[in-house]
């Protein structure tokens, strides 16, 4: 064995321990990252079973936005949710990939004068700490988006005016990871979105039948 | 080379090699490399498990994009199920009212073609059985949506209506089903088109897929009484006009005879209104049926009921409430001193306590909400003052012990309850039916206990009593000369040898936040897009 020897093969080792390191931080991130995905996915769930939960107790009628966040910054700026809303934070784009926006699918006027609050700050079961948007729109009537006409007039509820239907949009954005130096993505905020109908169609004629036990008295 | 030289060389060639053999130079090289395959192999499988589950991260996300998608389905499902022209669920008219329109009990939905219901039209008065009301033909034929719907960020489903009439015995069951396909496109719209081959599933295509199916039930009707527990009825010769269920034992201690008549309406087919055929009322019970003596039915039925059925109990909770959903414990414009005397003093309606307390004089309940912390009427009279015509109700709500509006008014558990011995009068001029029992309402939250431990409901005396009494934790007692509407408790006494059931059912409900269709069940099914046909529901 000589110094030579010796020398290559400390080479080759700081080389292989250099290259190791690199994918162990790497994956260490991505892991990071993964886990942090998952927390966001979960606190979109949460939040989206919050909504509906509420449509339960305390009627469709609470289904809107308390107020409405101001919007952000450009259209083009995917980081704040708040940037799909209008100049006067009056309508919601619907995109169909929030990640890369391009032309709205829809432009829908946000609803207000309910109870959902529109941006919390939550902390997640694992410690993630996030805001958490969430809007409500005015979603076109489903019966104007494809559906046999035939369907929709024999229900009787066509118009897109009665507000029977409505889209849910929430947006998880997590703050930066404390005591961490590598990425903590995702770095863009993660959105569920469903609709939510009124269980009782506003163009019923009489519209009292419901049979709700257990509800607040109002 | 001489064969000398050849041996020479040859023997130089071996110890050269054994010598190369020997020499032990370059092992660290070896080992080395050795160890940076090994390393370099440990990170990559590292790295290689994080991407894995990265990935399965993203894929959690789109499945869950999918998922909410399909739910959107089913939401436009119930949606269109609940767009029914309720206008044809005419509650109103009564014995006296002269049109035995409708009645609670046997009000079916009617589906088209395309699964959507059109009316309640009341083909279905033809008697019900296991408190199902019949159909009578059943259609079955499923709808025929097949049009996808965005909702944006990634995704859209297709949805289907299914008619969901099924045979049971005599009777069909209307559970109509929706079933709804959510699709994460993955960015790409165009990857997921209905021309995907219907065997797609999940992931094909760079589609994510999951499909759910919610089975419905219509509103479930009031019946006479219904009984948590045991439903007990009292009398000699006992006529009644409705269906009664108990989950647990239906007793009839009395030496009688038991008659019970479904009242359906027939005048929607036609027919004679009183025409008996197959109008025979049901009572049901989860338990024992015992009864004493000589007991001959005559039109009824008493059978074991297929399922349990509880009712939810009332709540009177106006923290987290809208800001309009303030509920005054006495309505707007009464006065504690309207409703009476309290043992001489001033009034009956005890503020520190939000308790009624009647021992003598009359106390009067005029049109509105009451809610309460207690009612005990041992003397006195107590009455409504309501119009026949009159569109608003008196309802009263007995809150719980517990609740924030009596926990801390120094009464305890002594509380919660509604009882009156000396009965509570509904009736204009003493005659039955022309204010209408719904007129009525009588709703207690119960303490948190059923049985000999619940709060009670007790109302006596010699009146015709006429009321919708909703306490469904709640030991329930009712005695008079006939009762009218709907007894809803655990354990339930009817003590009258008239029932008659609501048929006056102006104010309904509490509130109108509920469709004429919920979701009974939900279930989610095997991925399939577009939906499979003709069944969408197979794989459910």
């Amino acid at each position: 064995m000589t110094m030579i020897e010796v020398l290559v093969a400390l080479a080759i080792s700081v080389i292989v321990i250099g290259a190791s390191t690199q994918f162990f931080v790497l994956s260490n991130g991505s892991a990071l990252s993964g886990r942090r995905q998952v927390s966001a996915l979960a606190l979109a769930q949460s939040q989206i079973e919050k909504v509906r939960q509420q449509v339960k107790q305390y009627g469709f009628g609470t289904l809107g936005m308390s107020s409405v966040p101001a919007k952000a910054g450009a259209d083009t700026d995917t980081s704040n949710p708040t940037d799909f809303e209008n100049t006067a934070a009056t309508t919601w784009e619907v995109q169909e990939n929030y990640d890369a926006p391009g032309i709205p699918l829809l432009t829908e006027p946000l609803i207000t004068g309910g109870t959902i609050t529109p941006i919390q700050t939550i902390t997640g079961s694992d410690g993630v700490v996030a805001k958490v948007y969430t809007f409500v729109s005015q979603a076109t009537d489903i019966c104007q988006v494809g559906l046999p006409a035939s369907v929709c007039t024999a229900a009787g509820v066509t118009t897109a005016s009665n507000m029977d239907v409505r889209r849910v949009v929430v947006a998880v954005v997590l703050n930066a990871p404390t005591g961490q130096t590598q990425n903590g993505g995702p770095n863009k905020p993660q959105y569920l979105t469903t609709l939510i109908t009124n269980p009782v169609p506003s163009a019923q004629i009489n519209n009292v039948t419901g049979l709700r036990i257990g509800l607040n008295v109002s | 080379m001489s064969p000398g030289e050849m041996r020479m060389d040859l023997s130089t060639s071996v110890a050269r090699l054994r010598g190369r053999a020997a020499d032990e130079s370059g092992f660290v090289m070896v080992i080395a490399l050795v160890v940076m395959v090994v390393a370099l192999a440990f990170a990559t499988a590292a790295l290689t498990g994080t991407l894995a589950s990265r990935s399965s991260a993203t894929r959690d996300l789109r499945s869950q994009r999918a998922l909410q998608a399909a739910d959107a389905g089913i939401e436009d499902g119930i949606y269109r199920f609940n767009q029914v022209n309720v206008s044809t669920l005419n509650f109103t008219g009564g014995l006296l009212g002269g049109a035995l329109s409708n009645i609670t009990d046997c009000v079916i939905p009617q589906v088209n073609i395309n699964g959507v219901i059109t009316a309640f039209t009341l083909q279905a008065a033809v008697g019900v059985t296991n408190g199902v009301c019949k159909l009578p033909s059943d259609s079955g034929v499923s709808g025929a949506i097949g049009d996808t719907i965005q909702v944006g960020d990634h995704g859209f489903y297709e949805m289907q209506q299914v008619n969901g009439a099924t045979t049971t015995g005599p009777n069909i069951v209307l559970h109509p089903k929706v079933v709804a396909v959510g699709v994460d496109d993955g960015g790409n719209s165009t990857t997921c088109t209905s021309t995907v081959p219907s065997a797609t599933t999940a992931n094909t295509s760079g589609c994510v897929v999951r499909r759910v199916m919610a089975t419905l039930a219509p509103i479930d009707p009031f019946q006479l009484a219904e009984a948590g527990g045991a439903l007990t009825l009292n009398g000699v010769a006992i006529v009644a006009t409705g269906d009664m269920r108990a989950n647990g034992d239906l007793k009839i201690p009395g030496t009688c005879v038991v008659v019970l008549v479904q009242v359906c309406t027939a005048a929607i087919t036609g027919t004679n209104a009183l025409n008996l055929s197959g109008l025979t009322a049901n009572v049901t019970y989860g338990g024992s049926f015992s009864h004493a003596g000589v007991f001959v039915p005559l039109l009824e039925t008493f059978t074991p009921q297929p399922a349990a059925v509880n009712r939810t109990a009332v709540t009177v909770d106006d923290t987290g409430c809208p800001s309009a959903c303030v509920t005054p414990s006495l309505p707007s414009g009464v006065t504690a001193a309207s409703l009476g005397g309290k043992n001489g003093a001033a009034t009956a309606y005890d503020p520190t306590t939000n308790t009624v307390t009647l021992k003598s004089q009359a106390l009067t309940f005029a049109p509105g909400d009451y809610i309460l912390c207690n009612f005990n009427a041992t003397g006195g009279s107590v009455s409504t003052n309501i119009a026949s015509t009159s569109s608003t109700p008196v309802r009263i709500f007995i809150d719980g012990p517990t609740s924030s509006r009596c926990s801390s008014n120094g009464l305890g558990a002594a509380q919660g309850n509604f009882n009156s011995s000396v009965g509570v009068s509904n009736l204009v001029g003493g005659v039955i039916g022309l204010t209408g029992s719904s007129q009525l309402q009588i709703y207690v939250v119960g303490n948190g206990s059923t049985g000999a431990g619940g709060a009670t409901v007790t109302i006596g005396g010699g009146l015709t009593e006429s009321m919708f009494l909703y306490a469904p934790t709640s030991e329930v007692s009712v005695t008079g000369l006939a009762f009218e509407g709907n007894a809803i408790g655990y354990d339930v006494t009817l003590n009258a040898p008239t029932l008659l059931e609501n048929l006056a059912v102006n104010n309904y409900s509490l509130a109108n936040a509920v469709g004429v269709f919920h979701v009974a069940h939900y279930t989610e099914c095997t991925p399939v897009y577009p939906l499979p046909q003709p069944d969408p529901t197979s794989g459910c």
